[in-house]
């Protein structure tokens, strides 16, 4: 290291620094309720100190027992200070450590490896916890000036001992200037990627090919926010919070969105302990423009409401629960008995009005509707041992209307379990069996609140089912009065038909945690160019311009031509010039013999002499046959004049070399000419 | 003949990143999981921007180089001049010359502004004997991420010859003539060794060397060192010829030794100012008269070009422009020793590197 020039040891430093701030921001980027600050730095800095010790130890035991000491260190100190064991947690304690060591010690291929490490840890981070786009684009600074240090340094590397030539090698700051120029398109470029990637074709995604008569008879279509009500694993709905816009609310009177306002998109009526599915759905393809679902009824008053669907809302219908009528819809499959809706085809932004009654759970008037034991709503799943559930029902002495069946349901779940976006853990085989029963810390979310509230509310007779889609959303700055919503909005509860309602919610995860752990991104990081405009058409143009700049399709080809340019041949090779043939062996080789053959009958080539002096000579001599001459044009042009030895210019030589043996012996003398001193 | 060609290729670290993003993409693609979107997205923008970067056409970079004429292994300094013919600079590019730089680390050129001539100085060390009429250089850049590298060859044309390297002789060869040899009488009347040089003198060394003025002059006993005369013509046989059934390609380090004492031999004659009239048998004898730098260059070319021939017997008056001279060294380059053909030499020979067959 000391060897190094000055400006190496300062890219040294720089790649560094690049490399350091990659991992800060990874760590940055972990979410602060599932992995604290003293968990992570439980992990990292005794693993960095081991890599800054590295250097310091030579026996292989010295490192051994120095690793085995710190990480000893680093386990009981996670295990003092930091939180029970989760999945994040013990993904985190595999990566941090190998990351903090290698980006320390920086030997070798560390800094790729730190690289991949960070890069690893901030896709934990945006998959717990979303995209923050100003920690992305940090770190792709970062990681293009590193790319760039590295780079560089293999090149100055390869040459050993800095050895260059030409202008003077770059700096850090140069480096620097071409990492900050290369960043702005490799986040553009990543855009374009991310862009085009979610219009591709995919073999998995549902939608638009599904004819009516398919939709009505098939059960295994997609339907709303996924097929499936995961549980376990893939954290189901949550799995989707990147913070992409879905829809704006606006109320027809001008008033206020509702705070607490439910959007549905899908329904899910067959139980399990991991898994709830929508079961088979009676849908019918409707292109009235305008819908009638239910008539609505006295109990509430009816609103309406202003919903527009945004892009990434292509594939779902959202509408309020206790939705009457429908209006501005265009092609839409509709489950009247259902009450669920799926549009036909992938649609473009739209807007359309819902009139809707917000119904809460009735009293014990009002019936539940006779239907629901034909649409499967009172069914539980295989094999369910029912006896801890009806044990947790007795404790909590469920019984009485629905509405108090259903209000003692939340609130023993309100003590039984606390509110986290984790999974549920414990010794159990199934995520809910985990969620209630588990020895201490019972945790779970709006999923786990709902399936648990579900079954026991169908173990008590009141069939009930599962509604998925969008709770509260955020006030829109450009209008107070809307409300936008997005995935991160995603909610679960329980929807029970009563007869003339319709389905009610029954919302059993706690009022505080309704969304309120859900960081939501959209305010911060809203984009001007989704959000609606009705103000100035200078900004419909420039949102237009935006929206049409950001399409898939436009990047997607702008991808392809840059691509194509790149990689278009390059035409053929090179024109070959061919060299200029050095005098060829055989040519000299005949030429020697002549001058041999001119030697022995007393006419020898003089030291220094030029065959053309010589030639010469021989001219004054009298003794240059026209043989010779030619002979000795021939190889000038052989030797000096690029041309080829062929078989002309051979019988040339050749002849100049029987002209010379047939020369008489004794010639006459001449006067020496051309003969150098 | 090579072609001039660009090649682009991913490095082991580019090579590790698109695998990752082919993952990530797929997975993103079958499962439209928005998380595998963004990891593919940001893997793949790197890599999108390097592929774009990188110079295109590198290989018509124009490499101008003068002939080189060295011996082998012999380390030398070559300088180029470089013109980038494309529109951008080059950055980062390193030059080489796989035939030359095997054991020497490339040359980094910082940047190559198009069109402008720049001298670039690299080193080498051509290590096999040869005559080449095209010379192969190689240009690399990883610039500016390093996750591709685009790798220029461009051949262009420049004499390189690799004499053969030079080897030690033993003192009987470098001496074997001059202390058997008189005095050509152009040179000198007297018998006996000729002055060579001056050293300081030792003791208990015989005094009657001490040269006395010198020693006078400088105030300390200097010594004369003399050595033998060295005749005004050696005679040299170079006989490349492999034994009779002998595979041609067989007794390579014994072929180059030989060539490389040859030139070893040539030198060190021609700066005793002596003469050498070789004789190269081969499947055709021929003759060099070495007088002068032009015919020394001649014949270190012929060596360069040299190769083991098949074995084919030789006129006995092939030899008879030696028989004149008193001393002939003989070199048995392609393991043949030809013990007759020794006799056809009425004076004293001395074979080199004869401890075979």
């Amino acid at each position: 290291m000391s060897a190094l020039p000055a400006s190496m040891r300062s890219i040294e430093r720089l790649a560094a620094v690049a490399l350091g701030a990659c991992t800060v921001l990874a760590l940055c980027n972990l979410p602060t309720e599932e992995l604290p600050a003293r968990w992570i730095l439980c992990w990292t800095v005794p693993a960095a100190m081991f890599g800054l010790l590295f250097g310091y130890t030579r026996q292989l035991w010295q490192r051994a027992l120095l690793a085995v000491a710190l990480q000893g260190g680093a386990i009981w100190a996670a295990l003092a200070l930091g939180a029970p064991l989760s999945r994040p947690a013990a993904l985190a304690c595999t990566i941090l450590p190998p990351m903090a060591f290698v980006v320390v010690r920086r030997q070798d291929a560390d800094a790729a490896l730190g690289l991949f490490l960070s890069f690893c840890v901030l896709l934990v981070g945006v998959i717990l916890d979303g995209v923050d786009v100003a920690i992305i684009a940090g770190y792709g600074l970062a990681a293009c000036l590193c790319l760039r240090c590295e780079a560089h340094q293999q090149a100055r590397y390869a040459t050993l001992s800095s050895r260059t030539t030409g202008a003077p090698q770059p700096g850090a700051r140069a480096l620097l200037t071409t990492g900050l120029l290369l960043t702005i398109p490799c986040l553009l470029a990543a855009f374009a990627i991310d862009r085009t990637l979610s219009v591709l074709p995919s073999p998995t995604r549902g939608g638009p090919t599904v004819s009516p008569t398919e939709a009505q008879s098939s059960t295994r279509r997609s339907t709303g926010l996924g097929d499936s009500f995961v549980l376990d694993g893939g954290r189901g709905l949550l799995a989707n919070l990147t913070g992409e816009q879905l829809v704006r609310a606006t109320m027809a009177n001008g008033s206020p969105v509702p705070r607490g306002m439910y959007l549905r998109s899908n329904c899910f009526a067959v139980p399990g302990l991991d898994r709830w599915q929508p079961g088979k759905m009676d849908f019918r393809s409707v292109k009235n423009f305008e819908l009638h679902l239910r008539a609505p009824t006295p109990l509430a008053r009816v609103q309406r409401i202003e919903l527009e669907r945004y892009q990434g809302a292509r594939n779902f219908t959202f509408a309020p629960p206790g939705t009457c009528d429908l209006v501005g819809l265009e092609r839409t499959f509709v489950d009247f008995s259902r009450e669920a809706l799926q549009p036909a085809e992938p649609v473009r932004a739209e807007l359309y009005e819902a009139a809707y009654q917000d119904l809460s759970l009735p009293g014990q008037e009002i019936a539940i509707d006779g239907r629901a034991a034909s649409l499967g709503l009172l069914g539980l799943p295989n094999n369910l041992d029912r006896r801890p559930f009806e044990n947790l029902l007795d404790e909590w002495q469920v019984g009485g209307s629905t509405a108090q069946i259903a209000e003692r349901i939340a609130a023993g779940l309100g003590q039984l379990c606390r509110y986290d976006r984790q999974e549920p853990t414990g010794p159990f085989p199934h995520a809910l069996q985990n969620f209630l029963f588990a020895a201490s810390d019972r945790h779970g979310y709006c999923m786990h609140f709902a399936s648990a509230a579900a079954l026991m509310l169908r173990m008590r007779g009141i069939p009930c089912r599962i509604g998925v889609g969008l709770y509260g959303g955020d006030v829109d700055r450009q209008d107070p009065a809307a409300r936008i919503f997005g995935s991160q909005h995603a909610h679960a509860w329980v929807e029970i038909p009563f007869e003339g309602l319709g389905f009610v919610v029954f919302d059993p995860t706690p009022a505080v945690e309704r969304g309120a752990r859900m960081q939501s991104t959209l305010v911060n990081s809203a984009e001007p160019e989704l959000a609606p405009q009705h103000d100035e058409a200078d900004s419909d143009l420039l949102a237009n311009l935006v929206a049409f700049a950001t399409e898939p399709w436009l990047l997607a080809l702008l991808l392809a031509v840059a691509i194509a340019v790149r990689l278009r041949p390059q035409g053929g090779p090179r024109e070959q010039v061919l060299p200029t043939p050095a005098p060829a062996r055989n040519a000299r080789r005949l030429l020697g013999r002549i001058l041999r053959a001119l030697d022995q009958v007393g006419l020898p080539r003089r030291r220094g002499q030029t065959l053309e002096l010589f030639s010469q000579d021989l001219a004054a001599r009298q003794c240059l046959a026209a043989e010779l001459r030619d002979a000795f044009a021939a190889y000038q042009e052989v030797r000096f004049g690029g041309r080829p030895f062929d078989d002309a210019r051979e019988q040339q030589m050749l002849r100049g070399l029987s002209a010379a043996t047939s020369l008489p012996t004794t010639p006459p003398a001449a006067p020496e000419i051309g003969a150098k001193a | 003949m090579a072609t001039s060609s660009t090649i682009l290729e991913l490095t082991l670290r580019g090579r590790v990143l698109a695998g990752l993003c082919a993952v990530a993409a797929g997975a993103a693609w079958l499962g439209e999981d928005p998380n595998a979107r963004i990891a593919a997205a940001m893997l793949a923008a790197p890599l999108l921007i390097d592929l774009l970067a990188k110079p295109r056409r590198l290989h018509e970079t124009e490499v101008r180089v003068g002939p080189r004429r060295t011996a082998a292994g012999a380390p030398f300094t070559e300088h180029l001049t470089i013109v980038n013919t494309g529109r951008s600079p080059v950055r980062e590019c390193l030059l080489l010359e796989p035939r030359t730089m095997r054991l020497d680390p490339p040359t980094l050129i910082a940047t190559l502004p198009p069109g402008v001539p720049q001298r670039v100085s690299a080193r080498g060390r051509s290590l096999q004997r040869s005559h080449v009429l095209e010379r192969v250089f190689v240009l690399v850049t990883a610039w500016p991420l390093g996750l591709f590298r685009v790798r220029a060859v461009i051949a262009i044309t420049a004499d390189l010859v690799t004499e053969p390297a030079r080897v030690q002789l033993t003192a009987n060869v470098e001496n074997a003539i001059a202390e058997q040899q008189a005095a050509p009488r152009d040179r000198t009347r007297l018998p006996g060794p000729e002055f060579h040089s001056l050293r300081e003198h030792q003791p208990g060394e015989d005094a009657r060397a001490v040269h006395a003025l010198r020693s006078a002059s400088l105030g300390t006993l200097v010594q004369r060192v003399t050595r033998g005369r060295t005749p005004r013509t050696v005679g040299m046989v170079l006989d490349l010829r492999r034994p009779p059934g002998r595979q041609l390609g067989l007794g390579t380090r014994r072929f180059e030794w030989s060539l490389g004492a040859a030139a070893t031999l040539i030198h060190l004659l021609r700066s005793r100012a002596a003469e050498v009239d070789v004789l190269v048998l081969d499947s055709e004898p021929s003759r060099i008269l070495v007088r002068g730098p032009g015919q020394e260059s001649d014949f270190l070319m012929l060596l360069a070009e040299a190769s083991p021939t098949p074995h084919l017997p030789v006129d006995p008056a092939t030899f008879e422009h030696l028989r004149r001279l008193e001393h002939c060294y003989w070199i048995p380059a392609g393991a043949f020793l030809a013990t007759r053909e020794h006799e056809a030499i009425a004076g004293t020979v001395h074979i080199i590197g004869g401890d075979f067959e």
